[in-house]
This record gives C-alpha cells, structure tokens and sequence, in this order.
C-alpha cells in the first residue's frame, strides 16, 4: 500500500516536471516566434557565391528574415528564396529592392532598401537584387590611373632608349657641334672667311693658341692646387673633422646625461614634495589612531576619573 | 512584541544622539591614557606605554592644566623608582614653581626622601609607612609596606626602602608584581633578591629564571 502511494506521488512528479518543461518550451519558442507564420520572396543572381541558407537579410542594420533555399536556374542564374514573419513583412513593399554589400572588411550582407508607405507586396513576389562590391568599385575606378601611369612609364622608356641609340638625333646635333669645332679651329680659311682679313684670323689663331697654352697652365695650376688640397684633408682636415666628430659624439653625450640628471634631479625635487605630503599624512593617521586609542582607554576603564591617580 | 522592539530599539538610538561629551573631556582622556601607561609600562610594553605617557601629556597640555601634568610627570617618576630606575623628576620640578601643590610637594619630597615633608600631606596609603619610615623604624616600615592595599604604591613603598627590606617584603613584592603582570616589577624584585642570595644553587637557578623570563 504504501509503495503504490510511492510510485503514485513519483508518477505525479514526473508528469507535472514534463507537462513544466514542456509549457517552458512551448513559450521561448513561441516568444521567439518560432510558430509565426513566415512569407516567403525570392531574388535571382548571377552566382550564389558570398549567400548561404540561414544569410540575415538586414534593414537598417535590424535582421528581419534569412535565406531559406538558394537553388540554381536553367539559364545558369541563381534562384533564391528568403522569408520574413508577420511583423517584418510591412517592410517588403512595392518599390523594394535588394542589396549585396561587400564592404573592404567584414563578410558580405544583404541590405533591405524599403519605400516605406507602399502597399505590401504578396507573398512569392520577387525582388530586384543590386550588387555593390566595394572591392571591385576600387578596382574600377582606379583601373584608368594605372593605365595612364602605365602609357607614361612606356613614354619614357623609349625616349630614353632613343637618345642612347649611336645615330638618335640628339646623338647626331652633338657630333655636328665636335666636327664645326674642330674644323673652326684647323681651317684658316673658313674664319678668313668669318672674318674678313687674314691679319685678323691670324691674331684670332694667336689668341685661340694663347688660350690653349693658358687653359693648359691652368690645368697644372688646378692640379697642384687640388694635390695640395689632397695633403691638406690627410694632415689636418680629416683629423680635425675626426676629432669634432668625436666632441660632437662627447658632447652628445653629455647632453644626454645632462638631461637624464636633469629629470632625476626633478624626481628627487618631486619625491621630497612627496616624502613631506606622506609624513603629514602620517602625523594625521597617528592623531586619529590616538583618538581611537583614546575611545578604546575609555571603554577598558572601570571608572571614569577625572584625576591621575598617583602610584 | 516587534512594537516594543521598535520602541527600545528608537529609545536606544534617540539616548545615543543626544549624550553630550563632557566639556573637560580632555582630563578624562589624559587620566585613562596615564592608567594605560601605568599598567604598560610595568608590564614591559615599552612602545605602546610611550605611546600612552604622549597621549596623556598631550591632552593635559590641551586643558592647560598645570596640576594635571604635574601629576602626570609625578606618577612617571614614581613608577621609575618604582622599578629601581633612578628618577630625580626632573620635569616636576621645572614646573612646580609654576603650579603650587603642597600634597604633590609632598609627596615629591617623599619620594626623592627629602626632610622635611608633611606626613599628612600624603596619600592615606602612605602615612604609616612614611612616619615610621621618618622615625627610622624600618622594621615597621615593612610591616606597613604589606599592609599597603594598592599594588603600585606597595611597589613604590618597597622600592623606596629596598636596601632595608626583609626577604618576607621582597618575596611578597615579586608575588604581587607576579599576581599582577607587572613583568619589569618583577624581575627588578627578582634582581633584588638575587644580590641578597648566599647560596650559589638557588643563585644559579634565580639568575637562569630572570634569562628565561626577559
């Protein structure tokens, strides 16, 4: 008797745990909306790269449906059907369209574009779906640049290669200039010619030769000068330059200690400002200690008297 | 029952509001401070009793109450010699010309055991043992020591006299410094009787128990 009563009260138990558990269920499942009635739409795309089933489709940054099925058409397209519950579908009018975002960062979404205030459209409408790749946007856009930076570096190119060819005009004006030189210099005539008189292309002559003669004692001039310069950088000026390159370092230095003892002597200052700050705040913790102390004395005496009672 | 409760308990609360501090405050703080002193002092605790004879002197000087502090420095002096450390009292008498007290001039003069000084100025406790002690009667004396109730002034008493002291006296002095755990009183009796010792075992065995109880 007592054991059926047992098993009764169990059997009860059970029950009432299950019929809890499952009411529990029944409620965070409805309060999620998993009973709601959904709509469905579709959209077609090229390809069902970047969508996947259970994608969020967004509006304004709120999740109000996902991709339920992605199938693929005849013609190659992508057939996709996505739905909403009953409280999103207000925002599924006539006029709304569909975005892919592929931002630079992050995975790709689809964006609800809504024209709020239209009708409602029906359930199994399709949507026109727009596609907006950040990525090939850039691509796009700077694509022109680089053909011109491109079409600029080839120009240069070829100048370059024309000028350093043996027979490229620049080349060709340049030997001309030698040869005209060359030959004003040698031909007697050509400057009797020039100038009218051979006295006067005589003297010219005389005067280019005096020239030539001065310009060469001028290169020996330069060239002693220059060794002399040479001696000059060995014997003083490279170590001279060695040594304020040294001091410059030294002093570096220095300056460098100088500004590390500098902040430490600041420190130090800081510390003592600190130091006197923490003395006076000890002082004040002694004080109420000894007030503390004081109530403590108090409490332990017996009496209360207000004389010293002499040993 | 919860009214009730609530009632004392409102009672309790509205009698703590309104308990005023005495105005002379300070005097009650400086009387127990010096009670704490006394008794860390004579039990060893050195730095708290430091503490302590600060405090007091601190809050007799915030009344700017001569006799106060003058009894304060007194009572430190007295317990000094209490425990066999040399004390002229100095700091008492820098400020007795300032605050005249003839029981506290007494009671100095006592002390430091300089003629002449009114027997009946002192403390009751005292008067016996100070007369007989006047007319040279050291055997009364001791007698008068053991019949002093108040251990700090039984010390004292003894101190004062301690070279004419009997071994009873000097026994009951370590006994009352024991009873009470006045650890420097103690060993400052127990070094006494050590110098009064002739057996060199019990010499021994003494010396050891004074290095146990440092």
């Amino acid at each position: 008797m007592q054991y059926s009563k047992i098993k009764l009260a169990v059997g009860l138990f059970v029950i009432t745990l299950l019929v809890t558990i499952f009411t529990f269920l029944y409620l965070v499942l409805e309060n999620k909306g998993t009973f709601n009635k959904r709509y469905n739409y579709h959209f077609t795309t090229d390809s069902a790269a970047f969508f996947s089933v259970g994608m969020p489709l967004k509006f304004s940054g709120f999740s109000i449906g996902a991709i339920d099925n992605i199938s693929l058409n005849n013609d190659g397209s992508v057939f996709m059907t996505f739905s909403v519950d009953e409280n999103n579908r207000r925002w599924i009018t006539e006029g709304t369209v569909l975005m892919t975002v592929k931002p630079l960062i992050g995975s790709t979404q689809i964006e609800i574009y809504s024209a709020i205030g239209n009708k409602v459209l029906e359930e199994d409408a399709e949507l026109l779906m727009i596609q907006s790749n950040d990525i090939n946007d850039m691509i796009t856009k700077l694509e022109p640049a680089v053909d011109k930076i491109l079409k600029i570096i080839n120009n240069i190119e070829s100048i370059t290669s024309n000028l350093a060819k043996e027979n490229s005009p620049l080349n060709e004006t340049f030997k001309n200039i030698r040869d005209f030189s060359a030959k004003l210099s040698n031909s007697d005539s050509l400057l009797s010619s020039l100038t009218g008189d051979k006295k006067s292309t005589k003297s010219m002559i005389d005067a280019l030769n005096t020239t030539n003669s001065l310009m060469d004692e001028l290169y020996t001039i330069s060239k002693h000068i220059s060794k002399s310069t040479s001696s000059l950088d060995a014997e003083i000026m490279i170590p001279a330059s060695s040594l304020i390159k040294e001091l410059d370092a030294i002093m570096k230095d220095v300056k460098q200690k100088l500004d590390t003892l500098d902040s430490t002597v600041r420190v130090v200052g800081s510390y003592d400002i600190d130091l006197l700050e923490f003395k006076e705040q000890i002082s004040v913790s002694l004080q109420k200690t000894n007030q503390i102390m004081d109530k403590v004395d108090a409490f332990m005496q017996d009496d209360s008297k207000p004389e010293v009672s002499l040993p | 029952m919860i009214k009730i409760l609530l009632s004392f308990f409102i009672l309790f609360l509205f009698s703590a509001c309104s308990f005023k501090q005495a105005p002379n405050e300070w005097q009650y703080k400086s009387v127990n401070a010096f009670d704490s002193y006394t008794k860390n002092f004579l039990s060893s605790y050195d730095k708290i009793a430091k503490a302590d004879l600060k405090r007091s002197i601190a809050h007799a000087k915030q009344g700017v109450d001569l006799k106060t502090l003058s009894q304060i420095y007194l009572a430190k002096c007295a317990l000094n010699i209490s425990v066999g450390i040399k004390d002229e009292c100095k700091e008492f008498q820098e400020i007795s010309s300032l605050h005249k007290d003839p029981n506290l001039d007494a009671y100095f003069a006592f002390l430091q055991q300089k003629d002449p000084y009114d027997v009946d100025k002192l403390d009751p406790l005292y008067q016996k043992f100070a007369s007989k002690l006047k007319a040279n009667d050291y055997k009364g004396a001791n007698e008068a020591i053991l019949n002093i109730s108040k251990p700090t002034s039984k010390l004292l008493a003894a101190a004062l006299i301690r070279d004419r002291l009997t071994t009873t006296t000097r026994d009951e002095m370590i006994s009352t410094a024991s009873f009470n755990g006045y650890k420097k009183s103690a060993l400052f009796w127990l070094n006494e009787k050590l110098l009064y010792i002739k057996d060199d075992t019990e010499k021994e065995r003494l010396i050891k128990k004074i290095e146990v109880l440092k």
